[in-house]
């Protein structure tokens, strides 16, 4: 299991037209519409143009199978701000039961905090938090009751599994919302970045060049799991991933993970 | 031998690739697409490579020959812990004039005297009692459901349209470049086994198959099932009826109530092959007491008295051991209904094979093609 956090925003590209005012919008999952860097991108730049023996063996050749299988890098925590301690990471029943459901079929150890189930208007929070603000989480526009302590067990195991010696900058931020809440700020709380070309002489935009892209914003992680042979080759402290490089997208640094 | 279920859970979207040509180069067919549902001989090849993973006696011709033998049923699509079977295509589900869900049963009938139709062999055809554009989407009915519908009870079923689809468009890049390579573009429709639109209609899914396996025999717990090695997880689950669909007691007792003349309907649950195309095989053979028939039907005579069969479906794929491609078969597709009339024997002797392979040939039984559910008409 490997853990994956955004240091500048994502954008892991469909390559198709979003037909809405997004033009160049990211990968969802068909079957939650959470965004997914999907494994063929991960695969890709840890192999990165290489085609030696040893990474024709572990990534695979038009003769042989890849001895190395990666999973989908699937959203576990998303960032989105917050009235009180600038941004909250959030969570929700549904991703937990999901890893916790391939863990399991991995084989792996799994969650053992209870998953609870928060109320649409509510958000489970551990006791050391820093995002309440008097009584409640204030998310974008969305304000929820916040229940401290609800999460305590939950805040810390996943602190220590995924961001171990800096578990604490984590808890703080920690909040379980119900399944409704996550799914809007998965569909309404990405980073929009609008993007213009300007002429050469006359430095204005250039006719019809304004676009807009959306990115998974920075801090998000992903968990995503590797079987087989060759684990060493995740063992990068950083990668760069997705389009729109040249402007800086797609910086993820390694965490955890085991 | 004990049988148990094998429960199969996708750890990324899978893909099942239909047989049309497709490779990225410029100038061919760049868009992968996938079946509804892996085929049920891939799905036996799974099984029987992660049975033979977890011997770890290797794969040599004699041991491949025993893997080979391995009888699989499957595969069954499961949502959350509900079995879902193909729709029946006796049954056509419309919207009347108030926008309501409606189904016409498609009954066999004989025409008035004047009017004839071309069918083969005297086959009655299916009598349609309304005008009307069949809705989409009713693809897949729950085991609930398709229980009634065996019993000829009416019922509206839930839309149910099956495993989503997830495109993903995939480019090579060039690493000095930093850009997609030229020419090297294309998309791959791949299935999640997972159902739903987004968190509040989510529902995990999974592929069953059931199958003997020797007391301790477990198969290896991961491996990659479909195209483009996608992985895929193995759970033995040791209670059988929990997670099959076993033979209803109303059918049993329908079919026990039942004698000479009674008029049965096979539904297929998985694709099946046959000797002749549409038309299974062993229908004349059927009741002759001939051995190698599918079982109960040598105990059985059936007459063939109409049949609603979908668009035929290939069959082909790569054989590994031989290493060339396996020539193309047609398929009956799973959901066809055969109507028939119980000549000799007791109908009862039919549920042996309640979801049991009814193929033609031993190794498509072997494989699971043509899963059989009865019911009555």
């Amino acid at each position: 299991m490997i853990f994956w956090q955004a240091l500048t925003p994502v954008h892991p590209g469909t390559g198709q037209d979003s037909s809405s005012v997004i033009d160049l919008p990211v990968a969802r999952e068909a079957a939650t519409g959470f965004p997914v860097i999907p494994a063929s991108s991960l695969k890709g730049v840890l192999r990165d143009g290489r085609d030696d023996e040893q990474s024709n063996r572990l990534f695979g050749s038009l003769e042989n199978a890849a001895e190395l299988t990666l999973t989908d890098a699937r959203l576990l925590l998303l960032p989105v701000r917050s009235y009180a301690g600038t941004f909250a990471f959030l969570t929700c029943p549904l991703v937990l039961e999901r890893l916790k459901r391939d863990q399991k079929a991995l084989g792996l150890p799994e969650l053992k905090a209870p998953i609870p189930n928060p109320g649409q208007t509510e958000a489970l929070v551990p006791k050391n938090t820093q995002i309440v603000h008097a009584n409640q989480v204030i998310l974008e526009d969305i304000d929820l009751s916040a229940t401290v302590g609800g999460a305590e067990a939950l805040a810390q195991e996943l602190g220590q599994l995924v961001f171990g010696a800096e578990s604490s900058y984590f808890v703080g931020r920690f909040a379980l919302v119900s399944n409704e809440v996550f799914d809007y700020f998965c569909e309404m709380g990405l980073e929009v970045i609008a993007r213009v070309r300007l002429e050469n002489e006359s430095k204005t935009v250039a006719n019809g060049a304004l676009w807009y892209e959306e990115a998974i914003p920075a801090e998000t992680v992903f968990s995503s799991f590797a079987i087989g042979n060759g684990f060493e080759e995740l063992n990068r402290p950083y990668i760069q991933i997705g389009g729109q490089a040249s402007v800086g997208r797609g910086l993820l640094r390694r965490l955890g993970g085991e | 031998m004990p049988e148990r279920v094998l429960e199969i859970h996708a750890l990324s979207p899978l893909l099942f690739r239909d047989g049309r040509p497709f490779s990225a180069a410029d100038g061919t067919e760049t868009a992968a697409r996938s079946l509804s549902l892996p085929l049920p001989s891939t799905v036996a090849g799974f099984v029987r490579t992660q049975v033979g993973l977890a011997e770890g006696k290797g794969f040599s011709q004699e041991h491949l020959q025993n893997l080979h033998g391995l009888q699989v049923c499957g595969p069954l699509l499961a949502r959350d812990d509900e079995v879902l079977l193909p729709a029946p295509r006796d049954a056509v589900v419309y919207r009347d004039a108030e926008g309501n869900a409606q189904v016409m049963k498609l009954t066999p009938f004989s025409p008035p005297a004047g009017p004839g139709c071309d069918l083969p062999d005297g086959l009655l055809p299916l009598q349609i009692t309304q005008d009307v554009k069949p809705e989409s989407g009713y693809n897949f009915w729950t085991a609930r459901n398709v229980e009634r519908w065996l019993l000829d009870e009416s019922l509206v079923p839930e839309n149910i349209s099956g495993l989503p689809t997830e495109t993903r468009v995939h480019v090579a890049m060039d690493p000095v470049k930093g850009k997609a390579r030229e020419g090297q573009l294309y998309s791959v429709a791949y299935r999640p086994l997972e159902m739903g639109e987004n968190p509040q209609t989510y529902q995990p899914a999974s592929l069953r198959v059931r199958l003997s396996l020797s007391n301790g025999q477990t198969p290896a717990p991961i491996g990659h099932l479909g195209g483009e090695r996608r992985p895929v997880a193995v759970e033995v689950k040791e209670s059988l009826s929990e997670h099959w669909f076993d033979c209803p007691e109303a059918i049993k007792k329908r079919f026990a109530e039942m004698g000479k003349g009674a008029r049965v309907r096979l539904v297929l649950a998985t694709p099946a092959l046959f000797e002749h195309g549409w038309k299974p095989g062993w229908i004349e053979k059927s009741g002759s007491g001939e051995l190698h028939l599918p079982r109960g039907l040598c105990r059985v005579k059936l007459k063939l008295v109409a049949a609603a069969v979908g668009r035929r479906e290939p069959v082909s794929g790569w054989s590994l051991r031989e290493n060339r491609p396996k020539r193309v078969r047609w398929m009956a597709p799973a959901g066809s209904v055969y109507f028939f009339e119980v000549v000799e024997g007791q109908p009862a002797d039919l549920l042996e094979s309640w979801l049991r392979p009814i193929s033609d040939l031993k190794q498509d039984r072997k494989d699971g093609f043509g899963l059989a559910l009865w019911g009555v008409w």
